[in-house]
C-alpha cells in the first residue's frame, strides 16, 4: 500500500518528501516518513494527498482523452477498436468527474476551510482521513478493473437497460457500479464533516456572513453532495441488485421502465454539476479581489446567488432528458427552470466584472486563470441557455455541442479555477512559489489548447456529429474541425507537462513570506506552510476579510492605509506542546480498504467479501475503542476519549467545540 | 437561410486573432454537411432553427458584452509597473446594479421562454392525415413497417435502414425498441426522439423537397452505436407510388443459375432470421431481429446504412465476416467462395 500512496505524493512535492522538509510535510509531533502520511488526521496533509492523487488521475484521464481525440482525428479512425473507444470515453468521463474534479475540490476544501475559518482542524479529523482513503480505494478499485480487462463501456451515465447483464455481460459495469458506490461513501463522509466544520468550528466573531466566499461556495457544494449522493447510491444499488441477483428494477421484459434510471441518475447528476463548479467559483472569488486590490463586489449577492443555485439545481434535472419522451408539460417545466437558473449564474459573472472594474489589476498566474474562468465559463453558460430552449436541445443533445458545452463549464470553469487556486495557495501550502514565467506559459498554452479543442465541437455538434461515436464516414463535413480539436488536445497535454515541470522546479523557489499576494483571509496570517495546529494565536474575526482589516486601516476617503503594526497568528518560538491535536490512526486506511475487498467478493468470490467484512468489523471496533487521545503521548488529555471525535456543539461558545477537537495531546511531545 | 449564419458572417472581416479563430469556425459551418441541423429541410427542423437563431443571437450579444468588458478591463485597468500597490476605490457593491443585473437577464429569459413553450407543444402535436410508419430500433439498425392506409393502400411493406416517405407530407413515426434505448435523428428534418424499450414514442417528420436526408442513432446503444446510421428518402408523388407498388410486389423465386443455388443456400443459412416475403416467411422464434430482405436491392445501403450496397465488394466482405461491423448480431459461419457468389446472385434478384 505504501507504494500507492507515495507515488501521488511525488507529483506535487518533487521526488523527495523527507530529505528537504516542506513544512506541512513534517508533523512536528510525529515521524516524517510514509507512516505519518498513512496515519495522518491533519486536514492539510489530507488535502495535499487528495490533490496529489487527483492529479495522477488527471494525467490518466487526460491520456484517455488523447486516445479519444486520436481516434476521431480523421474519418474511419483506426487507432482504437469501437469496443476500446467506448471504454475510453466511459473511463474518461468517470475519472474526470469522480476521481479528478471532485477530489481536487475536496483538496481545496480540506486544506483551506479550517484555515479560512480559523479552526485547528475539521470537526472529525479521523473521518476526514477515512474519506480520503475511501476515495483512493474507489479509484484504485475501478482501475484494478482496467488492469484485469474489465472496463465499463456504457458512458459515464450508464443508461439502462444497456447496463444490464443481458447487454453488458462482462464485469466492467460491476467495477463501475461498485467503484462509484465506494466513492460515494467518501463524498458523503466528507460532506458531513465539512458541513459540521463550517457550522460549528468558525473562529469567535466569524458570523456566517463573514465567512470567506470560498468557504460559502464549498459549504453549498457539501449540502448538494449530502443530498445528491444518496440518490445515485440508490440508482447504483438497484443496478447492482439487478446484475448480481436478478432483481428486475431495470429489466424491461419484466415490466420495468428504463427511464427510472435516467431520472435517478440526473437527480444526482445535475446537482453534481454545481458540486463541480461552485467551489471553483469560490476559488476565483478569492483570487480576483486580491489581484484587483479591491474587495469582492457584492459579497452578499455572491453568497445568495450561490445558495440560490444550490436550491434551483434540484429542479432542472430533466433537461438532460428533453429527447427521452417525457411529454411536453414536463419538458416545458424543466425548460423554464433551466432558463432561470441562468439568472443567479449571471449575477456571479457580473459581480466578478464589478470586482475587476476600476481595479488595480495584476496579472499574476492565479489571476490569469481566474479571469480565464470568467471568460470561458460565460461561453459554457451561454451554450447552456441554448439547451434550455428544449426544441433546440432536441437537435443539440447527445451531440458534440453538448460535449463542447460541458467542457467549457468543467474544464474552462472548474479546472481553470482549480489551477488558479493551485498557483494562488501553493506558497501557503509548501512555502514555495510556482514560477510566474513558467506559469504564464502553462496558462497560455492551456488557454489556446482548451479553446482549440472545444470551440470547434460547437460547430461539429450543430453539424450533426453525435457524441459517443467512435467512427464517422467521410463526407460529413466534420473532418477539419475534428482535426483541429485533436491538435488542441495535445496542446492541453503539453500545458499539463509544463505545470508538472513547474511543480518540480518549485522545490528551489523558496519563500519566507507568509503573505506574498497581500491576501485577505485568515490563512495568510499564519506561517507558510502552516504549523500542524494552524495558528499559534487563535484568530477572532470582526470583519469579512478579517486578515485584510488587521493589516489596513481606512483613511477618511475609505482608502486602505497600511497599519504600522498588526498581530499575525504566527509567533516565533511558540511552544506547540500546549496545543492538543488528535493523534494519527491506522484505522481509517484499514477500514477504507475493506470496501474494495468486499466489492471483489461481490464480483468474484464471496471469500474476498468475508475477508473484507472481517477487516471492516475489526477496523470499526479498533476505531471505536481507540482513544483519539493517545494516553502514552504525554499530557493526560481531556478525558472522555469516546466522544472527542464528536465535539458537542455549543452554540453559545464556539471556542469550546474548537478546543474539544484539540482535546488530544500532541503525540511524542 | 439560417439567421445564425448571416448573423455571424460579418465577423470574418475582423482581423483580431481571437476572432480570426472564430471566423475559421464559422467557415467550418459553410462546408457541406449532410447532417447540418442549421440547414433545415422540413417544417419541424425549420421551426427549431427559427427558435434557435434568435436565442443564439442573444447569446452572441451577451458573449460580446462580457468578453468585451473583460478585454477592456484587462487593457484599461492593468497594473502599470509591478511596484504600483496603490489602491483603487474600495467598492463593496451596489444594490441597484445587483437588482438590475438580476432582473434584466430574467426579463430576457422570460421573453425567450414565451417563444419556447408554444413550440414545445407544437412539435409534440400529432399531425392529421399523416403517413404512419412503425419504426423499430435495435442493435444496430432501423426497421420500418407501413400498414394499410391512404398513402399505402394494402400496406404490408417492411424495410430497413432507409426510411422512404413522400415529400411535402407529414409522416408520423411510432417508435419502438427491441432491445436498449436508441434515438431516431434525421437532423435536417427534426430533432431527435429517444426510442425506449417498453414504450411507444411518437415523432413527426416532413421533408419539403424530394431528396435523401442523412441521420443516425443518437443515444449510445452499445458497441456499434456509431454504425447505426439511417437515411430518409423523400419521394415526389409519382416516384412514391412507384416505390409503394414495387415494395408490395413479391420477387420471383429464381429457377436457374447461381441465383437458384443461392436461393437454396439462403434457405439453409439465412432464412432462420431474415424474411423474404413469399419465399421465406417464417423465421425462428429465437432469432434476433434481422432486416427484411424482400427488396434488399431496392436499397442503397445495408448493415446500419454504413456500407454501399451498390459495391459488390462490400456485400461480399460482409458475408465473409459480419463482425466487420463490431457487435453485429449476424452469425453466418464460414462460407465457401462459391456460396458467396451464389448468395450474391440470389440477393440481387430481391429488388
Amino acid at each position: 500500500m505504501a507504494l500507492t500512496e507515495s507515488r501521488p505524493l511525488e507529483l506535487t512535492t518533487g521526488s523527495e518528501v523527507v530529505d528537504s522538509p516542506l513544512g506541512a510535510f513534517v508533523r512536528p509531533q510525529g515521524s516524517t516518513g510514509w507512516r505519518s502520511w498513512v496515519t495522518t488526521v491533519d486536514h492539510k496533509k489530507i488535502g495535499i494527498m487528495y490533490g496529489a492523487t487527483a492529479m495522477v488521475f488527471f494525467a490518466i484521464g487526460g491520456l484517455e482523452a488523447l486516445l479519444i481525440r486520436l481516434q476521431l482525428a480523421q474519418p474511419n479512425g483506426q487507432v482504437l477498436s469501437l469496443e476500446a473507444y467506448n471504454q475510453a470515453f466511459t473511463l474518461h468521463g468517470t475519472t474526470m468527474v469522480f476521481f479528478v474534479i471532485m477530489p481536487l475540490l475536496a483538496a481545496f476544501a480540506n486544506y483551506l476551510i479550517p484555515l479560512m475559518i480559523g479552526a485547528r482542524d475539521v470537526a472529525f479529523p479521523r473521518l476526514n482521513a477515512l474519506s480520503y482513503w475511501i476515495f483512493l480505494a474507489a479509484g484504485l478499485f475501478v482501475y484494478s478493473g482496467v488492469v484485469l480487462g474489465e472496463i465499463a463501456d456504457n458512458g459515464w451515465f450508464n443508461y439502462a437497460p444497456n447496463s444490464g447483464l443481458t447487454y453488458s455481460p462482462g464485469h466492467g459495469i460491476d467495477f463501475w457500479v461498485l467503484g462509484l458506490q465506494i466513492a460515494g461513501i467518501a463524498s458523503l463522509i466528507g460532506a458531513v464533516n465539512l458541513i459540521v466544520t463550517c457550522l460549528n468550528m468558525r473562529a469567535p466573531g466569524m458570523t456566517l456572513m463573514r465567512m470567506p466566499i470560498f468557504v460559502w461556495m464549498s459549504l453549498v457544494a457539501q449540502f448538494l453532495l449530502l443530498f445528491a449522493i444518496p440518490v445515485i447510491t440508490v440508482a447504483l444499488f438497484l443496478l447492482m441488485f439487478d446484475r448480481l441477483y436478478g432483481s428486475n428494477f431495470f429489466n424491461v421484459e419484466a415490466g420495468a421502465d428504463p427511464l427510472l434510471w435516467q431520472h435517478l441518475f440526473w437527480i444526482f447528476g445535475h446537482p453534481e454539476v454545481y458540486i463541480l463548479i461552485l467551489p471553483a467559483f469560490g476559488i476565483i472569488s478569492e483570487v480576483i479581489p486580491v489581484f484587483a486590490r479591491k474587495p469582492l463586489f457584492g459579497y452578499p449577492f455572491m453568497v445568495f446567488s450561490g445558495v440560490a443555485i444550490g436550491f434551483m439545481g434540484w429542479g432542472v434535472w430533466a433537461h438532460h432528458m428533453f429527447a427521452s419522451g417525457i411529454g411536453p408539460v414536463s419538458v416545458a417545466a424543466f425548460s423554464l427552470s433551466t432558463m432561470f437558473i441562468a439568472v443567479p449564474t449571471g449575477v456571479k459573472i457580473f459581480n466578478w466584472i464589478g470586482t475587476l472594474w476600476k481595479g488595480n489589476l495584476k496579472f499574476s498566474v492565479p489571476m490569469l486563470f481566474a479571469v480565464g474562468v470568467v471568460s470561458q465559463f460565460t461561453i459554457g453558460g451561454l451554450s447552456g441557455v441554448t439547451h434550455a430552449v428544449a426544441p433546440a436541445d432536441t437537435q443539440q443533445t447527445d451531440t458534440y455541442y453538448i460535449v463542447a458545452h460541458f467542457h467549457y463549464v468543467l474544464f474552462g470553469g472548474s479546472m481553470f479555477g482549480i489551477f488558479a487556486g493551485i498557483y494562488f495557495w501553493w506558497p501557503k501550502a509548501f512555502g514555495r512559489f510556482l514560477s510566474e514565467s513558467i506559469g504564464k506559459w502553462h496558462f497560455w498554452i492551456m488557454f489556446a489548447g482548451f479553446n482549440l479543442t472545444f470551440a470547434p465541437m460547437h460547430i461539429l455538434g450543430l453539424q450533426g456529429q453525435p457524441r459517443r461515436t467512435g467512427t464517422y464516414p467521410e463526407g460529413m463535413g466534420w473532418d477539419i474541425m475534428n482535426l483541429l480539436s485533436t491538435a488542441g488536445s495535445f496542446l492541453i497535454a503539453l500545458s499539463f507537462l509544463v505545470w508538472v515541470f513547474n511543480v518540480v522546479r518549485s522545490r528551489t523557489n523558496v519563500t519566507n513570506d507568509p503573505d506574498p499576494w497581500d491576501g485577505r483571509t485568515l490563512e495568510w496570517g499564519t506561517s507558510s506552510p502552516p504549523p500542524a495546529h494552524n495558528f499559534d494565536v487563535e484568530p477572532t474575526a470582526s470583519h469579512l476579510d478579517e486578515w485584510w482589516h488587521r493589516k489596513y486601516d481606512e483613511d477618511e476617503n475609505g482608502r486602505p492605509v497600511r497599519r504600522e503594526s498588526y498581530e499575525t497568528f504566527a509567533q516565533p518560538g511558540f511552544d506547540a506542546s500546549t496545543i492538543h491535536l488528535p493523534s494519527p490512526s491506522y484505522w481509517p486506511i484499514l477500514l477504507a480498504f475493506s470496501l474494495p475487498l468486499i466489492s471483489y467478493g461481490l464480483i468474484y468470490s464471496l471469500w474476498f467479501a468475508a475477508v473484507g467484512g472481517v477487516l471492516m468489523i475489526v477496523a470499526m471496533y479498533g476505531w471505536g475503542l481507540e482513544p483519539s487521545v493517545d494516553p502514552d503521548a504525554g499530557h493526560g488529555g481531556h478525558g472522555d476519549d469516546h466522544h472527542d471525535d464528536h465535539p458537542t456543539p455549543d452554540p453559545t461558545d464556539e471556542v469550546s467545540s474548537m478546543s474539544e477537537v484539540g482535546a488530544a495531546p500532541v503525540p511524542g511531545a | 437561410m439560417p439567421v445564425l449564419r448571416d448573423a455571424v458572417r460579418p465577423r470574418r472581416h475582423l482581423r483580431w486573432p481571437a476572432l480570426g479563430a472564430l471566423a475559421l469556425l464559422v467557415a467550418g459551418c459553410a462546408t457541406d454537411a449532410p447532417q447540418d441541423s442549421l440547414d433545415p429541410a422540413g417544417p419541424a427542423a425549420r421551426t427549431i432553427d427559427n427558435l434557435f437563431g434568435p436565442v443564439f443571437l442573444v447569446a452572441v450579444a451577451v458573449f460580446i458584452l462580457v468578453q468585451g468588458l473583460i478585454i477592456y478591463m484587462v487593457i484599461r485597468f492593468r497594473r502599470k509597473g509591478d511596484e504600483d500597490t496603490s489602491f483603487p476605490a474600495q467598492l463593496h457593491g451596489n444594490t441597484r446594479l445587483e437588482v438590475g443585473w438580476t432582473i434584466l437577464p430574467a426579463l430576457v429569459l422570460a421573453v425567450v421562454a414565451v417563444f419556447t413553450v408554444p413550440v414545445i407543444f407544437e412539435l409534440n402535436e400529432e399531425p392529421e392525415n399523416a403517413l404512419v410508419v412503425d419504426v423499430e430500433g435495435q442493435k444496430y439498425w432501423w426497421g420500418y413497417e407501413y400498414g394499410d392506409q391512404a398513402m399505402v393502400p394494402g400496406g404490408g411493406i417492411t424495410t430497413a435502414n432507409e426510411l422512404h416517405i413522400p415529400a411535402g407530407e407529414p409522416v408520423f413515426l411510432r417508435l419502438q425498441s427491441n432491445d436498449v434505448i436508441h434515438s431516431f435523428w434525421a437532423p435536417r428534418l427534426n430533432g431527435k426522439r429517444d426510442v425506449v424499450p417498453g414504450r411507444q414514442h411518437t415523432w413527426t417528420l416532413e421533408a419539403d423537397e424530394p431528396g435523401v436526408y442523412s441521420g443516425q442513432c443518437a443515444e449510445f446503444c452499445g458497441t456499434s452505436h456509431a454504425n447505426m446510421r439511417l437515411k430518409v428518402v423523400a419521394h415526389d408523388q409519382a416516384s412514391w407510388d412507384e416505390w409503394v407498388a414495387s415494395q408490395q410486389a413479391e420477387p420471383e423465386v429464381p429457377t436457374e443459375g447461381l441465383a437458384a443455388d443461392g436461393y437454396e443456400v439462403f434457405g439453409q443459412l439465412c432464412a432462420s432470421c431474415h424474411v423474404v416475403a413469399g419465399q421465406y416467411d417464417e423465421v425462428a422464434e429465437s432469432s434476433p431481429a434481422a432486416p427484411d430482405l424482400t427488396h434488399l436491392f431496392s436499397r442503397d445501403c445495408f448493415a446500419g446504412c454504413i456500407y454501399d450496397l451498390n459495391d459488390r465488394n462490400e456485400l461480399e466482405a460482409w458475408l465473409r465476416n459480419p463482425q466487420r461491423k463490431a457487435g453485429s448480431l449476424m452469425v453466418i459461419g464460414e462460407l465457401a467462395e462459391a456460396q458467396i457468389d451464389q448468395l450474391y446472385a440470389y440477393l440481387t434478384t430481391l429488388e
